[in-house]
C-alpha cells in the first residue's frame, strides 16, 4: 500500500480522434500493421483479379506514403505478420534494418526499411500456397512457417540454415523457445522440433492454424473442428493432452498475456490461468476471429468479425478475471481480423486496417484514467488514507489527544477495508479449507438429463413457470461464468449488479423477486456469484429468494 | 403455518408473519414494563430506538458495519437486561420493515438479545461511564457473538457441521466489517451515548424511590 504503481500512458478511448486514414485499392488488411519509429508499414491481403495484387506499403505519421512494394506473384491470401528487425549481426552475418515480408507464393523478401528495397529473397516450398503463418526471429535466424513445415533462414543474407518437413499447414504460425519450435498443422497435430529432432503429438481431429502458445507448464491449442472449436493443452513434462474446453466455431489466433492465455471465436472470448496447468477462468460472449491486440496498458482489444465491427476492449484484473469490457466503435467499422496496434509519438497513436482495407491512425493525449482504471484509484486512495493516518495519528499523539489518534486508526481500517474487501474476499475464497468445499452432490441426478451430462457442470434456474435446465459444461471456474454462459446459450437475458465487493445477479429474464440465490451442489452460496468457485462437475442451482 | 421452506428457512405466510411479529412486539413491550419505567425514561428509551432503526438504516450500504450492536450492548450494560433484550427487539423488527423481513429477523432479535445479555452480565452495572478499553474488546467480542447466532438462519435439515463451519468461514470478511464498525463506533459516539444512556436511572433506583415514596407517605 505504501508503494503506489502510477498508471502507464496509453491511448484515451474518449478522446480520440482520426486524424488520417489510408485506403488499398483492392484486398483487405488482415493482419496488425506495424509501426516502427516513425514508420507504419502496413500488407493488404485478399482475392486477386486483373492487375490488382498484394502489396507492402510504409507510410510516416502524417500518412504520407514513403514505398510500397507490389508482389505481382502472390497469390490468395497474404495474412503472414510483417516483422520489423533492427540492425544487428550473429554467426551468419550483419544487417541492418529491415522488414521481413512472408507471401503466400512462398517467397519471404527482406526489405530495407528506409526505400522498400529488396535485400534478400527467400523461396520455399508451395503447394497451392506457400507462407500464410507467422514467423519469428531467433537470435540471429529468421524461423518460419512453410506449406509442409519450418524453414529457418539467416537474417543476414535469407539462405536457408535448415528445412524441416512436417505437416501441411495453413495459418500456421511457429512458437520458439528454449526446447525448439512448436507448430501445428492441418490435421491437428503439433509439431516439435529440437537439435533436428522430430516429434508429432495427434492433438484432435481438426485444423491447428496459429502459433501453439507456450505457457510455463506446456502448449495452448485452440483447434479449429467442422462446427465449433477445442481448447486444449499439452503437458510437455508428461507429453498428455487434455480437453480444456469446447468453443465456438472458427477460433482466432490466440494471445499470451502475461500467466494468462486469450482465446478467442465466433462465440466467446476466454481467458486461461496457464501458471499452471491451464484453467478457464473467465470468458464472455464475443464473435472475434484473427489477432488480439494488447495495449501499453494491458487492455485487450478484440476486432469483431461482424458486419458492425469495431473492436470490443476488455480489462483483466490481476486474477485474470474480465474486470472492464466495452466497445470501441468508429465510423469505419466493418469485418475486421487484424489486431490494432499502438505507439506513440508526441502522442499516443492507435493504427488498425479492417476488411475494407482501409487503415486508420488514431491519436489522443497521453490516458492517465478513464473509466477501466477505478482500480488504480482504489490503490491510490488505500495509500493515500494510511499515509494520511500516519501523519495525523502521530499529530494527534503529540498533542496528548488520544482520542482523536484513535478516531483516526479505526476510521481508517474501516475505509481500507472496505476499499479492499473485493481483494480479501478473494483471497478467503481461495484460501478455502479442503474440508470447506461443496462436494457432496446432494442434489438429485435427474434421469431426464442426457448420460454426456454426467461429470460436466450444470445449470438450473428456477423461473415461476418453470425450470430451464442445461448441461454439459466444462471449465467454468466460477458461478457467474458459467451461469452467463448458459444463459447465453439459452436465450435468457440476466441483469447483474456490480458491487465493489463482486457481481450479484439481479434477475433472470426479468424476473426478479427478492432477489437470486443459488446453490452448488445443494450447499447455499454466500458470496457473489462471480468470486464463488464452480467446482469441474457439479450442479448449479439458482432460486429465487424467499 | 409455513407456506414452504425457502433457502432461509420456513417461508411464513402473511398471516403467520403478522402474528410473529405481533407476538415479538407485544413480548418486548411487556418485558420493558416490566422495568417499571417512569414516562421520561419510556420517551427517551423510545426516542432512543428510532434513533438506532434509522442509523441502522442510514449504515445499510456498508457491509455488515451496525451501530445496533453497540446501543444493545450500552443498554443492556446500563439498563439491565430487560431493557436490553426489549430494546434488541423493537430494534431489530422496526428497522428490519425497511431493510427487508423474514426468517433472518428472529435470529437477528435473538443475536442483539444475546448481545444485550452480554451487556448486562459483564458489565458493571454502576452509574459510571464504562471503562474504554472493555468497551472496545466487549463490542468486538458482540458483534463476534451476534455474527454466530445469526449464521443459525442459513441452518436447515441438511446442514452439516461441516457446512455450518464453512458458512462461518463465509462470512469471515463481514465479521471483520462488524468488529472494526463497533469498534469504530465505540470512539466516536461510545462516550455520548453512555452520557444519552446513564442519566435514565437503574431499575433499583426506581423501586428504591417507589418505596421512600410509600415510606413517607406511610
Amino acid at each position: 500500500m505504501f508503494f503506489i504503481s502510477l498508471p502507464s500512458s496509453a491511448i484515451d478511448v474518449e478522446e480520440i480522434t482520426l486524424d488520417w486514414t489510408y485506403e488499398f485499392d483492392h484486398g483487405y488488411i488482415t493482419t496488425a500493421p506495424v509501426i516502427s519509429d516513425d514508420t507504419i508499414f502496413v500488407r493488404s491481403s485478399g482475392f486477386w483479379s486483373d492487375d490488382a495484387r498484394p502489396k507492402v506499403v510504409a507510410l510516416n505519421h502524417d500518412g504520407e506514403v514513403k514505398w510500397e512494394y507490389t508482389n505481382n506473384n502472390s497469390v490468395q491470401h497474404d495474412m503472414s505478420p510483417l516483422i520489423d528487425v533492427q540492425a544487428g549481426e550473429g554467426e551468419c552475418g550483419s544487417w541492418d534494418s529491415m522488414l521481413i515480408v512472408p507471401w503466400a507464393n512462398g517467397e519471404i523478401t527482406a526489405h530495407n526499411t528506409s526505400n522498400g528495397d529488396v535485400l534478400w529473397t527467400n523461396q520455399s516450398y508451395v503447394q497451392n500456397w506457400g507462407v500464410t503463418g507467422q514467423a519469428v526471429i531467433q537470435n540471429d535466424l529468421l524461423v518460419a512457417p512453410t506449406r509442409n513445415g519450418l524453414s529457418v533462414l539467416c537474417l543476414a543474407d535469407g539462405h536457408t540454415i535448415e528445412e524441416f518437413e512436417l505437416g501441411l499447414g495453413w495459418r500456421n504460425g511457429v512458437a520458439v523457445d528454449e526446447n525448439g519450435y512448436w507448430i501445428g498443422d492441418e490435421n491437428g497435430t503439433l509439431w516439435h522440433v529440437e537439435n533436428g529432432t522430430k516429434e508429432s503429438f495427434h492433438v484432435d481431429e481438426g485444423l491447428i492454424r496459429h502459433a501453439p502458445i507456450l505457457t510455463s507448464g506446456g502448449v495452448l491449442i485452440h483447434v479449429q473442428t467442422d462446427a465449433k472449436s477445442n481448447v486444449f493443452f499439452f503437458n510437455t513434462s508428461s507429453k498428455s493432452i487434455s480437453l480444456l474446453n469446447e468453443s465456438g466455431p472458427s477460433p482466432g489466433i490466440p494471445k499470451l498475456i502475461g500467466d494468462f492465455v486469450v482465446t478467442t471465436d465466433s462465440s466467446y472470448v476466454r481467458i486461461f490461468n496457464c501458471s499452471g496447468d491451464c484453467k478457464q477462468i473467465d470468458s464472455m460472449p464475443s464473435h472475434s476471429n484473427g489477432e488480439i491486440g494488447v495495449d501499453r496498458i494491458g487492455r485487450i482489444w478484440l476486432p469483431q468479425n461482424v458486419m458492425e465491427g469495431g473492436l470490443l476492449i476488455l480489462t483483466l484484473n490481476s486474477s485474470g478475471h474480465i474486470e472492464y469490457s466495452s466497445p470501441f466503435n468508429t465510423t469505419l467499422d466493418g469485418y475486421s481480423t487484424a489486431a490494432p496496434v499502438f505507439g506513440d509519438s508526441i502522442h499516443e497513436i492507435l493504427v488498425m486496417g479492417n476488411d475494407f482495407g482501409i487503415l486508420q491512425f488514431y491519436s489522443s493525449e497521453v490516458f492517465e484514467a478513464g473509466e477501466d482504471s477505478d482500480y488504480r484509484y482504489h490503490d491510490l486512495l488505500i495509500g493515500i488514507s494510511f499515509f494520511a493516518f500516519i501523519f495525523l495519528c502521530g499529530h494527534f499523539i503529540v498533542h496528548g489527544s488520544e482520542i482523536w489518534a484513535l478516531r483516526l486508526f479505526f476510521t481508517s481500517i474501516l475505509i481500507s477495508i472496505l476499499l479492499l474487501s473485493p481483494e480479501i474476499i478473494l483471497l478467503l475464497e481461495d484460501s478455502k479449507p479442503e474440508a470447506f468445499q461443496p462436494t457432496s452432490n446432494i442434489e438429485q441426478w435427474s434421469s431426464d438429463w442426457p448420460s454426456d451430462w454426467q461429470d460436466t457442470q450444470v445449470v438450473i434456474i428456477e423461473l415461476p413457470n418453470g425450470e430451464i435446465v442445461d448441461g454439459g459444461y466444462t471449465g467454468y471456474d466460477n458461478v457467474y461464468s458459467l451461469t452467463r454462459a448458459m444463459a447465453e446459450q439459452n436465450d435468457i437475458d440476466i441483469e447483474i449488479e456490480e458491487f465493489h465487493f463482486g457481481t450479484f445477479i439481479v434477475s433472470f429474464s426479468g424476473v426478479e423477486g427478492n432477489g437470486w440465490e443459488f446453490k452448488i451442489n445443494g450447499t447455499l452460496g454466500t458470496i457473489s456469484a462471480d468470486q464463488t468457485t464452480m467446482p469441474d462437475s457439479g450442479i448449479l442451482r439458482w432460486m429465487l429468494a424467499s | 403455518m409455513f407456506s414452504a421452506i425457502g433457502t432461509h428457512g420456513p417461508v411464513l405466510s402473511p398471516l403467520a408473519d403478522l402474528m410473529l411479529d405481533i407476538l415479538f412486539v407485544s413480548f418486548a413491550f411487556v418485558l420493558f414494563s416490566m422495568s417499571k419505567p417512569s414516562k421520561m425514561q419510556s420517551l427517551m428509551f423510545g426516542a432512543f430506538v428510532l434513533v438506532i432503526v434509522a442509523s441502522r438504516i442510514l449504515f445499510q450500504p456498508l457491509p455488515n458495519v451496525q451501530p445496533v450492536t453497540l446501543a444493545v450492548l450500552l443498554m443492556g450494560a446500563h439498563q439491565g437486561a430487560q431493557r436490553g433484550v426489549s430494546f434488541a427487539v423493537l430494534v431489530t423488527l422496526l428497522s428490519n420493515v425497511f431493510i427487508g423481513d423474514g426468517w433472518w429477523t428472529i435470529f437477528q432479535a435473538l443475536g442483539w438479545s444475546a448481545v444485550a445479555l452480554l451487556g448486562a452480565t459483564f458489565v458493571s452495572k454502576t452509574n459510571e461511564m464504562l471503562d474504554f478499553k472493555s468497551l472496545l474488546i466487549l463490542s468486538a467480542v458482540s458483534a463476534v457473538l451476534f455474527d454466530v447466532i445469526t449464521t443459525f438462519s442459513l441452518v436447515d435439515s441438511s446442514t452439516t457441521p461441516i457446512d455450518f463451519l464453512s458458512l462461518l468461514y463465509s462470512g469471515l470478511m463481514y465479521d471483520f466489517f462488524h468488529v472494526i464498525g463497533n469498534m469504530s463506533f465505540v470512539v466516536w459516539f461510545g462516550h455520548t451515548m453512555q452520557q444519552f444512556l446513564l442519566p435514565l436511572p437503574e431499575i433499583t433506583e426506581d423501586v428504591q424511590m417507589v418505596e421512600d415514596v410509600y415510606v413517607v407517605r406511610g
